[in-house]
């Protein structure tokens, strides 16, 4: 028997695959199809203190294997979010993190407040990393100084896991996350979408009204990859890695560059059932190589 | 709601003219469950390039055999691949999706508006209620003869049934939204009548107005670009006027694609 379990800060995952925020909605709307439970946990949409209505359409464009957004963090705010959503947790076997977003430090702040007060939630995934907002997100994200001082101010409200989702669009992403590291995150998820356009030639527009999106999908994994690495390398924290897995192996590749857990997002898209099926091919790969736990597999890439 | 994620066979996939290809996939699962308005997102391909699922609205569903059939246009990737299928090749289908039409009213004259490739929903809708003894007006546009399908069945079912094309090949040439006007202005139709109504957007819009005019109740289905079909990419969005003056977005995928026309903030 195969031990699945990860424990992050002070949270024990019973296996390595979240479903990444945005990409899953608030866990209700595919629960007809899917069995939640066999996840190792769920990242929620990010929780914004007002509701927000989103960007214009058009939101999104299909890119070569990936695809473009510019969501904008739509959503109902944290007060229907608790009113309507966080009884849906009780029920759930599998673990719930809550991604928080915002304009200012304040705002933050105020939405784990809020949430602090219920029961049913196993931690915070603080989204510094949205590139479809015009404030705070990603503004945080590319400033080392201005993500350490979210992550101690948010340190003192809570106890849960706190994980920082880093952007990949800065110069050195390492540097962000020893920022955060310091600050006392208790992890760090990476990567968020990379920033991208793409142009309708024959109506010369952008495919997305704002003009750029966040590309995610199987034409990112490289690039997740390396930065997965890179940060691995630099913190003692536990990484979560992000970015165009859709296979077991995809996973593999995550957790052996460094990964202690991975969140599968645009797959989730094309092929609902992606996250459970790479819950098991994980189990198969660690069954096949006679590894007993999940764990022996995180960061043994072979350098010679 | 109940969802499928299924493996349908392809039972049959008809080239109707040079792009349009009328398919026919075996899920009994989802063909026993769908609404007219509902709709199924297929994945065309295992590659990563289309990455997507493409949607495609329901033409009809023979139940008893547990086929669904849709009807679509080679416009891109997805699509083209799609084409290039054979009876017995296998494709994901996901379904049935969205909120279809509400026949709630059915104390009403029921008048459906098809423009182009858009039609199928409606022809569903036609298929669902033949057993009703309704009397149901048609109004059926395309840009040429050959785009017009299943006149023979509509001519039966349909009390009656208003062709037009734009280049004149088959009933009268023009657009559909202006002999739809014309009729209404000439007092031929029911005062008393609901609109259904389907196409492209600029033809929704048309309609929309011609409706609010006349004070007629108007369900129209929308479509957008989507990327999951469920609710969970939030990419389809389409703007709502709500109350305060002020408009919120919903989503063409799960609370439509079928929406009452009078709460579409419609632009462009």
């Amino acid at each position: 028997m195969v031990d699945m379990s990860v424990k992050i800060g002070n949270v024990i995952f019973k296996n390595p695959v979240l479903t990444a925020s945005g990409t899953f909605g608030y866990g209700d709307e595919i629960s007809s199809l899917i069995d939640i439970n066999l996840l190792g946990g769920i990242v929620t949409k990010s929780i914004t203190y007002n509701p927000r209505k989103g960007n214009p359409p058009p939101r999104i464009a299909e890119t070569t294997a990936g695809m473009l957004n510019s969501i904008g963090l739509a959503n109902i705010g944290v007060k229907r979010f608790l009113d309507e959503k966080i009884r849906l947790y009780e029920s759930f076997d599998a673990r719930v993190i809550v991604s928080v977003a915002g304009e200012t430090i304040k705002e933050y702040c105020k939405v784990v407040e809020c949430i602090e007060k219920k029961d049913n939630i196993d931690g915070y995934e603080i989204n510094i990393s949205c590139p479809n907002t015009d404030r705070g997100g990603i503004y945080f994200g590319i400033d080392k100084k201005m993500s350490g001082n979210l992550v101690t101010e948010l340190k003192k409200l809570t106890a849960r896991l706190l994980i920082v989702k880093l952007t990949p669009n800065v110069t050195s992403i390492s540097e962000i996350a020893e920022a955060v590291e310091d600050a006392g995150a208790d992890c760090v998820s990476l990567v968020n979408s990379f920033i991208g356009m793409a142009v309708d030639v024959k109506t010369r527009k952008p495919k997305i009204k704002k003009i750029i999106g966040g590309l995610t999908g199987p034409c990112i994994k490289p690039l997740a990859l390396a930065k997965v690495h890179e940060v691995y390398s630099k913190v003692k924290i536990p990484v979560i890695g992000i970015g165009g897995i859709v296979t077991g192996d995809d996973a593999l590749e995550f957790l052996m560059a460094g990964a202690s857990a991975v969140e599968v997002g645009t797959a989730s898209f094309f092929n609902p059932y992606a996250p459970i099926k790479i819950v098991e091919e994980i189990k198969s790969y660690l069954e096949e190589n006679n590894m007993k736990k999940v764990s022996e597999v995180v960061g043994i890439i072979i350098v010679s | 709601m109940v969802l499928y994620d299924k493996k349908g066979e392809i039972r049959y996939l008809n080239k109707l003219t040079d792009d349009i290809y009328h398919l026919g996939i075996k899920c009994p699962e989802i063909s026993k469950r769908c609404h007219p308005g509902q709709f199924v997102m297929i994945r065309v391909s295992e590659n990563y390039d289309p990455l997507l699922r493409r949607p495609f609205s329901i033409l009809r569903t023979i139940s008893e055999e547990g086929i669904i059939e849709i009807i679509f246009k080679v416009v891109g990737k997805g699509t083209k691949i799609l084409s290039e299928k054979r009876r017995g090749d296998v494709l994901d289908v996901l379904g049935p999706l969205g909120r279809g039409f509400n026949f709630s009213d059915r104390s009403k004259n029921y008048i459906l508006i098809g423009g182009g490739i858009g039609f199928p929903p409606l022809f569903f809708m036609i298929d669902f209620l033949k057993n009703e003894k309704k009397d149901i007006i048609f109004y059926y546009g395309a840009k040429r003869k050959e785009e017009i399908f299943f006149k023979m069945e509509l001519q039966k079912i349909c009390a009656k049934l208003v062709l037009t094309t734009e280049d004149g090949s088959s009933g009268e040439k023009g657009l559909i939204s202006d002999v739809f006007s014309k009729d209404l202005d000439a007092g031929i139709l029911e005062s008393d009548s609901e609109v259904f109504s389907c196409g492209p957007n600029p033809m929704l819009k048309v309609i929309s107005s011609i409706c609010e005019r006349c004070d007629l109740k108007l369900q129209v289905s929308l479509e957008n670009m989507m990327a999951c079909g469920t609710g969970l990419c939030q990419g389809c969005a389409v703007k709502i006027k709500n109350s305060k003056d002020d408009f919120e977005y919903k989503l063409v995928c799960k609370d439509g694609p079928v929406f009452d026309s009078n709460i579409i903030l419609w632009e462009g």
